[in-house]
């Protein structure tokens, strides 16, 4: 019983240790249950329950230690904080990922820890607990687990073997704020490993043509998360950083997560509330980047390097733009109507393909699930325009952020519902 | 011509089966069995048969593709009042015209059944996170759900392939159905009575109430969001979710 009480509070303290971290998907592993196995990967990834402040629960997203040699000054693991320090050990790991998962309480395990003894030291326990979890319990659910920066590569190719999402924190936009915030690590030992987990992947990718049954590297791809707020640099600066991640590592995704003020220190801003409607914006305007074809300098240009935050980017985007509009329905290019505000993906393709047989009419323009109350000041159909008038952008943007706006906007997932 | 039939699916393929050889334009009504109801003289009690079933899935799916198959299938397990002239009319469409499906929205009587189709599916996905499974004595793992649906037959193969090496069984209280996987086959039953004496391993309670600490401890106060919460998990799963229940 004094174990069990013991287990229970570790798992409390260590879990209080992981939530800042955003990432809880699931997603993009087709692993396959093996004879005699237990678990298996959904492709789509599956959320198996909601925590209070509304984020997906999908797997066991804990720390094995919140012992620490660093002294990262956002954090509350640091060094020089005095708390309990706590260590689940390698087997109490994989019992409660093992009973968790049969229970269907989750998808598996993200697990991430504290620094103990040296960044290849904590990695050796990372890759036991991987090896546990694969080879003597042939569990194949998830497992994503964190590179810690500065290990050896040998260590995190082995690593690599037996996850499905192996990801490293860029903690901080620049050098500069990781010199004054995290002092022990640098740019290099972060990007180091993110490149070559990004070349082992493209490597193994290519050898699986070859081979037809060989593991891929990582099938889940890595990821990374920024905090955002702890630092001063302006959000252009942010999302030219992500940018050039997506491009040069093919990250498969990069997590905002909005500094939520648990310590105080002298280089530290002085907030109360995490800026989650900053963090909302940047989520915008990174799916603005992977999926709509725009490109961070135009959402950011120089000479307005942050959000504004009431209206979104690609409605900013627009007001800001508003010489290129109205554009006609019945004519403008894909690329193009993914720049109205209120016409997403699916909206704009089904424009494409109705157009073919019938024009578009206003009111027939509802049914292809255009947002018009958005969408109307930027658009003309058949010749027809159904707006405020672009002579005057300022109206426009007044009558888009509503007190309805607004609310929504708060109420807005700002983790998103991933899965 | 009144049908009567025991309200499986198999037994409304094959009151189709037989409609077709009756000749169609005979059907005025198909009624579940247990609803009771006994009001017409020229009524026909077809008792479910799986070859004549499966004739008209198989000819479904090889004329309409395994879509429409699908749709049909999950509309059924909707379980709406008076499903069964409206599926019927759907097997006709479908029959006529093999993209019925695919021309969809046109028709709101087709429509519906895609919609019912989906309500379905939607409960499905959900319920692959929301089930929980509690270990019985002997290590069977259990779990009970009160779906909108009748989804336990359907998630059942989700579950095999994952636990194939395990012993479960998912628990319908509203429809007193049983799926039951021996760790080689999936079995479905009805059952009457309802256990009331459920007899739990001796660790199950341990990892409950771990599982309640990890969930109280994963959520970020200053983010408290309840709103939010509920509207991905709304309260009628509650009573079957560990981590929401009281006592843990
Ligand atoms: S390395 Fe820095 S951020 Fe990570 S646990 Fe240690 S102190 Fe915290």
């Amino acid at each position: 019983m004094v174990m069990c009480m013991d287990l229970m509070s570790k798992l409390g303290v260590l879990a209080d240790a992981a939530k800042y971290d955003v990432s809880c998907s699931s997603s993009g592993s087709g692993r396959e249950n093996k004879p005699g196995g237990i678990g298996n990967g959904a492709r789509s990834g599956i959320c198996h329950s909601w925590s209070a402040d509304g984020r997906c629960i999908s797997l066991l997203k804990i720390l094995m230690t919140n012992n620490c040699i660093y002294d990262c000054e956002y954090c509350a693991n640091r060094r020089s904080n005095d708390i309990k320090r706590v260590f689940l050990t390698p087997e109490e790991l994989v019992a409660l990922t093992i009973q968790f998962y049969r229970r269907n309480y989750i998808e598996g395990l993200f697990l991430s820890s504290g620094i103990i003894g040296s960044p290849d030291h904590t990695t050796e326990f990372l890759i036991k607990i991987a090896k546990l979890l694969r080879i003597r319990e042939n569990f194949n659910g998830y497992i994503h687990m964190k590179g810690i920066p500065g290990t050896d590569t040998v260590l995190l190719k082995e690593l690599g073997r037996y996850v499905d999402r192996l990801s490293v924190n860029m903690e901080l936009p620049s050098e500069q704020s990781l010199q004054l915030l995290a002092p022990q690590k640098t740019r290099t030992a972060i990007l180091t490993p993110m490149k070559f987990i990004h070349e082992q992947f493209t490597e193994r990718r290519e050898e699986k043509r070859l081979v037809k049954y060989m593991q891929p590297f990582i099938p889940a791809g890595q990821t990374t998360q920024m905090i955002v707020g702890a630092s001063k640099e302006h959000d252009r600066h942010i999302l030219k950083l992500s940018e050039a991640l997506y491009q040069k590592v093919a990250l498969k995704r990069v997590y905002y997560s909005a500094y939520v003020p648990v310590m105080t220190g002298k280089n530290l801003p002085a907030i109360k509330q995490p800026p989650l409607l900053r963090e909302n914006r940047l989520y915008q305007a990174d799916w603005l980047l992977r999926y709509y074809h725009f490109s961070a300098d135009e959402i950011l240009p120089e000479q307005h390097p942050d959000f504004d935050l009431e209206v979104d980017p690609k409605t900013n985007w627009a007001l800001q733009n508003w010489r290129v509009f109205p554009i006609e329905i019945n004519k403008a290019e894909y690329e193009m109507l993914l720049r109205v505000p209120g016409i997403g993906i699916q909206s704009a393709r089904r424009i494409i393909r109705t157009r073919r047989f019938i024009p578009l009419s206003y009111d027939s323009l509802c049914r292809t699930g255009v947002v018009l109350k958005r969408a109307r000041h930027f658009i003309t159909c058949g010749g027809h325009y159904y707006g405020l008038g672009l002579d005057n952008p300022d109206r426009i943007k007044k009558s888009l952020i509503s007190s309805k706006y607004q609310k929504m906007f708060r109420q807005m997932s700002l983790f998103e519902g991933q899965a | 011509m009144y049908y009567q039939y025991d309200g499986s699916f198999t037994g409304f393929l094959s009151v189709i089966y037989e409609a077709y050889h009756d000749g169609t334009s005979h059907v005025e009504g198909i009624e579940n069995i247990s609803a009771g109801t006994n009001l017409f003289d020229e009524e026909k009690i077809i008792s479910a048969n799986l070859d004549k079933a499966d004739k008209v899935l198989t000819g479904l799916y090889h004329k309409c593709g395994a879509q429409t198959a699908h749709t049909l299938y999950y509309a059924f397990m909707a379980e709406q009042p008076e499903r069964e002239m409206l599926l019927f009319y759907f097997i006709c469409a479908a029959f006529r015209d093999p993209d019925t499906l695919a021309k969809g929205k046109a028709d709101p009587w087709i429509g519906q059944v895609e919609s019912w189709s989906l309500k379905t599916s939607n409960e499905c996905h959900r319920m692959l996170g929301l089930l929980r499974f509690s270990e019985l004595e002997e290590k069977i793992l259990y779990a009970e759900i009160r779906p909108d649906h009748n989804i336990a037959p359907l998630i059942a193969g989700h579950f095999a392939k994952r636990m194939a090496e395990e012993e479960w069984a998912v628990h319908d209280l509203g429809r007193h159905i049983v799926v039951y996987y021996d760790k080689e086959r999936i079995l479905t039953a009805n059952v009457t009575e309802q256990e009331k004496n459920i007899k739990y391993s001796p660790t199950e309670k341990k990892f409950r109430s771990m599982w309640c600490q990890y969930y109280r401890h994963i959520s970020i106060e200053e983010r408290r969001n309840p709103k939010l919460q509920r509207s991905f998990m709304p309260e009628k799963y509650w009573p079957y979710l560990t981590e929401m229940s009281k006592v843990s």
